[in-house]
């Protein structure tokens, strides 16, 4: 039954996409676009298949996908890291809030023309980038987590004398778990957001450097399909850290279930 | 009332045990000097209006909290810390949402360090005596407010405390399940002579289970009288129909003095 079911919807995500497809070839044949505006779906796809055979976008889309990778994962484990020490000792929030509410606010995208500056053309500024976004999701995220640990817990493991170390095996980490993955979600596609901002900054490779050449030369396919394999890595990451969290989390992916009605997670 | 228990037969000693709790603009006296003993496998039961300071008691003896003055011994140690042989069952069933019924169960054992092997069959043991072995691997999501609550006092039970500690435990059950749960309580503790220190404001729930029963009254609480229940045991449903049930649920509403009294509710 739910086999059939999601077979339909399989085709119907198709038959929308061909349909897409179909009102876009519309549009350039009734209008009579040249492909410096709006390209054809057929010269993207040659494009793709051209990029992905000459190595082309391999080359660009590893570039970003380090930085991003790298990013997200140094930035995160800080963010982790710190928001556990924010969250568990209130008195070093109060000292530290008002900076960290300020550097909050800051769009980091901003920051990014003075990290090139700092860190340079290479993968560093971008990494830089990158791991400062993912730093602030993963660190409120975390430090909301641990303060949100209910008394009742405490209470339970102090009656059953759980040392420290036990409490935050036991209880602090997988009660943070959901968070912290509802964070990284966020911050993997913010994270490729960072890295693509540093290379249209200043940089001599990745798909961002790529996307900057491309429209330079008013090459329009390109430019589209770097945005498609852009899309792609991020929808990659992104199920990567889903398929993780269902691992991880089984219990909690089935509560959410209950809490919302059987809804299709992605 | 008598206090000439021998001291062998004393599980819990409580000494002008008082709390006041300290805020900045005032001190709250919570609970004024409370005295008495909970005799060794008794089942003596804490009874009283919300916000008498019962709760309070239950914590201190189970060294959740410190006592602003007064001391208790527990089995013949003085307490200073939460003791090795308690085991608590709350208000909430406070179960770990990402671990299934048996490792619920078997979380006071992992804390102690018991070997696998060893902690799976005390577990066992303590799910059988609820009911809940066939629910072990769900999660507790997965079960209703009463089965969580058996699965709390199965984990009370897993590390076998000599004594356990019951804040309110079917407080938020409908009247159904808590006789049903009263029942298997009882049959639990008959069966495994744990001392029971059992908190609630329901007075017949108090009367059906208890050996004594310790009445609260006032601002700040304090035990105003412990009532002893000389009813049959092994007790059922019946022990309802006693006209002495009826008796002591009369002598306690009058100690506690609600009705004299047309008090804010």
């Amino acid at each position: 039954m739910t086999q059939r079911v999601s077979f339909k919807v399989y085709l119907s995500y198709l038959v929308i996409f061909v349909a897409f497809l179909g009102l876009w070839k519309f549009v350039i044949f009734i209008f009579d676009y040249p492909t410096f505006v709006l390209p054809s779906p057929e010269s993207i796809a040659r494009e793709l298949f051209v990029g992905l055979a000459n190595g082309l976008f391999i080359k660009h889309a590893y570039v970003t996908f380090l930085e991003t990778v790298l990013g997200f994962t140094m930035g995160g484990a800080f963010g982790v890291i710190l928001g556990y020490a924010f969250g568990k000792f209130p008195r070093v929030e109060l000292l530290f809030s008002p900076y960290i509410i300020a550097l909050q606010t800051v769009p980091k995208v901003a920051l990014a023309p003075l990290l090139v500056l700092w860190f340079g053309y290479g993968l560093g500024s971008k990494i830089v980038i990158a791991g400062l976004i993912t730093f602030f999701v993963l660190f409120v995220n975390v430090m909301v987590g641990v303060r949100s640990v209910e008394t009742n817990m405490i209470n339970l493991m102090r009656s059953i004398k759980a040392n420290a170390w036990q409490f935050f095996l036991l209880v602090e980490v997988p009660h943070s778990l959901p968070m912290i993955f509802a964070g990284a979600k966020a911050g993997i596609t913010l994270a490729i957001i960072g890295a693509i901002v540093g290379e249209f900054m200043g940089s001599k490779e990745g798909l961002g450097y790529l996307l900057v050449w491309a429209s330079g030369q008013f090459d329009m396919p390109l430019i589209v399909a770097s945005v498609v394999i852009l899309t792609l890595m991020g929808l990659g990451l992104y199920k990567i850290i889903a398929l993780l969290e269902r691992f991880f989390l089984s219990w909690h992916v089935s509560y959410v279930r209950l809490q919302v009605g059987d809804i299709k997670t992605i | 009332m008598a206090n000439e228990t021998n001291h062998s037969q004393v599980a819990i000693k409580v000494a002008g045990v008082e709390k006041v709790y300290r805020t900045k603009s005032r001190d709250i006296h919570a609970l004024a000097s409370c005295t008495f003993e909970v005799r060794k496998t008794e089942f003596l039961s804490l009874v009283g209006p919300s916000g008498c300071g019962k709760t309070t008691l239950l914590n201190i003896l189970g060294g959740l909290l410190p006592p602003s003055r007064g001391e208790i011994w527990v089995e013949g140690r003085k307490l200073t810390e939460v003791p090795d042989n308690i085991g608590y069952v709350f208000q909430d069933p406070v179960l770990l949402p990402w671990r299934t019924v048996i490792r619920n169960v078997r979380l006071p054992l992992d804390v102690r360090g018991v070997n696998g092997k060893q902690a799976e069959e005390k577990a066992r043991q303590a799910l059988d005596m609820v009911g809940l072995w066939d629910f072990r691997n769900q999660y507790p999501h997965e079960l209703s407010g009463g089965m969580k609550q058996r699965v709390a006092i199965a984990r009370a039970l897993g590390y076998e405390p000599s004594i356990l500690m019951m804040d309110e435990p079917f407080g938020a059950l409908d009247a159904l399940t808590r006789e049903k749960l009263n029942l298997r309580l009882l049959k639990i503790w008959s069966k495994t002579q744990k001392t029971v220190v059992f908190v609630t404001h329901n007075i017949s729930e108090a009367v059906f289970l208890s050996d004594r029963v310790a009445v609260f009254q006032g601002h700040p609480g304090t035990i105003k009288t412990i009532v002893e229940i000389d009813l049959p045991r092994p007790r059922g449903a019946s022990v309802m129909d006693d006209p002495r049930f009826a008796q002591y649920i009369s002598v306690i509403r009058k100690d506690l003095g609600h009705l004299e009294e047309e008090e804010e509710i």
